[in-house]
């Protein structure tokens, strides 16, 4: 382990990592502090830029990258009082009113420090606790491995929050998708159709370019052009939170930054999830409850460190097991694999450098984001003005420049298009996108491992309930798929009992 | 709501049977386990009976959503995927970089940016952008003109 550690400090301390993490961190930035632009489309967005960059340098962007969007939806949160992601919506409660006080600057450097700190917090937990994680995963075989994707997948209900029949109907077509292309096992072809391009299997970058960023600024055309954003006008004297705002907020963020690393760590929460607990245990310890909401230090800390912190937990199972927490990491997880990284505990084993240079470059990556945030601040309030007439076009270009760049093919293009009007219209019928990303992610492991633990069982599918890994795996995963419709006809009932 | 629910129903009903029938061929029993095309069959199975939960679904529940998919905003969003698709294929005639400064002047003006100038300004800074990135340090062969 120390062998490991000393190889990846040599690598992330040199003057080439720091400049790669640092630009994914403001591009992250930028693009999360453009309201309406979210997490998941600036990563589908810059992901062809991290090209440009091979192995573990484009990874570590795309991590900075993850970091900078993540802190940046709080940025138009806090001074439109539009939160760029789900995320940032409880930040925009106490933010957007001190805002409103004139104290823009306070509230954009609470919101900075807080994100940092929860970041950097939730990295030290990150480092802890996967590789036990990772260790007690070492010994799982097909079965569990099976499982493991089955619960991965069972996230798709809690994704889905207006219709889990429509998230399953995504996360079915993901599945499908996933299977075009050559068998793993056997080597057979699938649903190419005979065609060249086909064999791979459609490639994932195209699809996920077409369905997070071509699709949204399409929904954008129709819904916000011509919408005026309202101006704002803020004064910048200092950068750095005061001492009395510190004093005040320093015990909240480590709270927070707690919460949010637990509840990042646990698959189907999410950012959103985290911000809304911090902010209400943060409510509930205060001893000024009644200033929540009308612009409170401790009511930007809490949601701000609570889901930024999220960056951190939700990187346990993703590195440690190989199954993503919410769309974003699901995005991520493709992405580490086009660039050559399988997550999973084989990975802590075989290349425990590149754990370590993530763990890292997390830690830098979380280090640049307070620099940045402390630092650009102004740039920032400027970027938020930029207008949708402008914005669009430019990530309509982006999309096709994109979607071309990863395999120089015109194809891939045009699977772009396809997927993104397919995924405009999706959006419009009410079906969640997430669930054909996490669909398309799994599928192959999920398939792959269930027929491998056939051929181990000789056809007998009791070899998944007589494991007592795959058993509980298995258990969870129906408790989660069915947690949401559960809970849906408890509160029926309960309004049933109510109204007679 | 409802009309649509039975429309994406029968569209899905459609793909699962043609992925049904697409895996019927493929072999049955590879080492004494089920073969290639045992999983995509379950696939095609669980979308047939995904399609008749959402109709039954939504006949079941009152829904007064209503999906407009002609309203000025949504033609505004054709307009605009015409746009794109006249653009994936102009950049293939006209090249790339002339594609994308015709593309990116008619969208802007479309979407209302009453400036002139900013129109220009923003088009050349894109352009100059992804000539940077992309063709200088990514060294993507982005397509060239093929007209003469």
């Amino acid at each position: 382990m120390a062998e490991n550690i000393l190889t990846a400090m040599t690598q992330i301390f040199s003057f080439s990592s720091i400049i790669v993490i640092f630009l994914g961190v403001f591009l992250g930035l930028v693009i999360g502090a453009l309201p309406g632009l979210t997490v998941t489309m600036g990563i589908a967005l810059l992901f062809p830029v991290t090209f440009a960059f091979d192995g573990l340098l484009g990874v570590l962007m795309l991590l900075g990258i993850y970091v900078g969007a993540v802190y940046g939806g709080s940025v138009s949160a806090i001074l439109l009082n539009t939160p760029g992601t789900p995320a940032s919506v409880a930040t925009a409660m106490d933010g957007y009113p001190m805002v409103k006080q004139g104290d823009a600057n306070r509230a954009l450097s609470i919101s900075t420090l807080s994100s940092g700190i929860g970041g950097i917090i939730s990295v030290i937990a990150l480092v802890l606790v996967s590789p036990l994680l990772a260790k007690f995963a070492l010994g799982f075989s097909a079965p569990e491995y099976f499982a493991l994707a089955f619960f991965g997948l069972s996230i798709i209900s809690s994704v889905s929050s207006q219709s889990v029949i429509k998230g399953l109907i995504s996360g079915v077509l993901g599945l499908l998708i996933a299977t075009i292309g050559v068998d793993t096992l056997t080597g057979y072809t699938r649903f190419t159709f005979d065609t060249i391009y086909l064999l791979e299997g459609i490639s994932f970058i195209p699809i996920l370019i077409g369905l997070f960023a071509f699709s949204q600024a399409l929904i954008s055309v129709e819904e916000d052009l011509g919408k005026i954003i309202g101006s704002v006008k803020v004064k910048i004297k200092r950068i750095l939170p005061s001492k009395e705002d510190f004093n005040k907020i320093k015990v909240t963020i480590l709270r927070s930054s707690l919460i949010g690393t637990f509840i990042g760590s646990i698959p189907g929460t999410g950012g959103d999830i985290a911000a809304f607990i911090s902010y209400n245990e943060a409510k509930r310890f205060s001893k000024e409850p009644e200033k929540f909401g009308k612009g409170a230090p401790e009511g930007i800390a809490a949601p701000e460190s609570g889901n930024n912190s999220v960056t951190g937990g939700a990187m346990v199972p993703l590195l440690t097991l190989g199954i993503p927490g919410d769309s974003v990491t699901a995005i991520i997880l493709g992405a580490l694999m086009v660039q050559g990284l399988q997550p999973g505990p084989l990975l802590f084993k075989e290349q425990g450098d590149q754990v370590y240079s993530i763990f890292l470059g997390l830690l830098v990556a979380n280090i640049c984001m307070l620099i940045l945030g402390f630092l650009a601040i102004k740039l920032f309030i400027k970027v938020v003005k930029v207008p949708k007439s402008i914005l669009s076009p430019l990530i309509l270009v982006l999309c096709f420049v994109g979607a071309f760049a990863i395999n120089n093919n015109i194809v891939d293009v045009y699977v772009m298009l396809i997927t993104g009007i397919i995924g405009y219209f999706l959006i419009k019928l009410k079906y969640p996108i997430s669930p054909i990303v996490i669909g398309l992610i799994l599928g192959p492991m999920a398939e792959a491992n269930l027929r491998r633990s056939l051929v181990l069982s000789h056809g007998d599918i009791s070899i998944f309930f007589t494991r007592p890994v795959s058993a509980v795996l298995l258990i969870l995963a129906i408790l989660t798929l069915f947690y949401p419709i559960l809970m849906k006809l408890i509160k029926r009932k309960r309004s049933h009992v109510e109204k007679a | 709501m409802k009309k649509w629910d039975a429309f994406v129903a029968a569209l899905l009903v459609g793909l699962g049977l043609v992925t049904i029938y697409l895996s019927k061929d493929f072999p049955k029993e590879v080492s004494s386990a089920p073969g290639p095309g045992f999983y995509p069959t379950i696939l095609g199975i669980l979308l047939i009976i995904l399609a008749i939960l959402l109709v039954l679904n939504s006949f079941l529940k009152q829904s007064s959503q209503k999906t407009n998919f002609w309203s000025k905003e949504a033609r505004r969003v054709y307009f605009t995927f015409g746009l794109t698709v006249i653009y994936s294929i102009l950049m293939y005639y006209v090249g790339f970089y002339l594609a994308t400064v015709l593309f990116l002047v008619t969208t802007m003006l479309f979407m209302g940016v009453k400036k002139k100038w900013l129109v220009v300004v923003m088009t050349f800074l894109i352009t100059l952008f992804i000539f940077i990135v992309f063709d200088y340090f990514l060294h993507t062969p982005f397509p060239t003109q093929r007209l003469f």
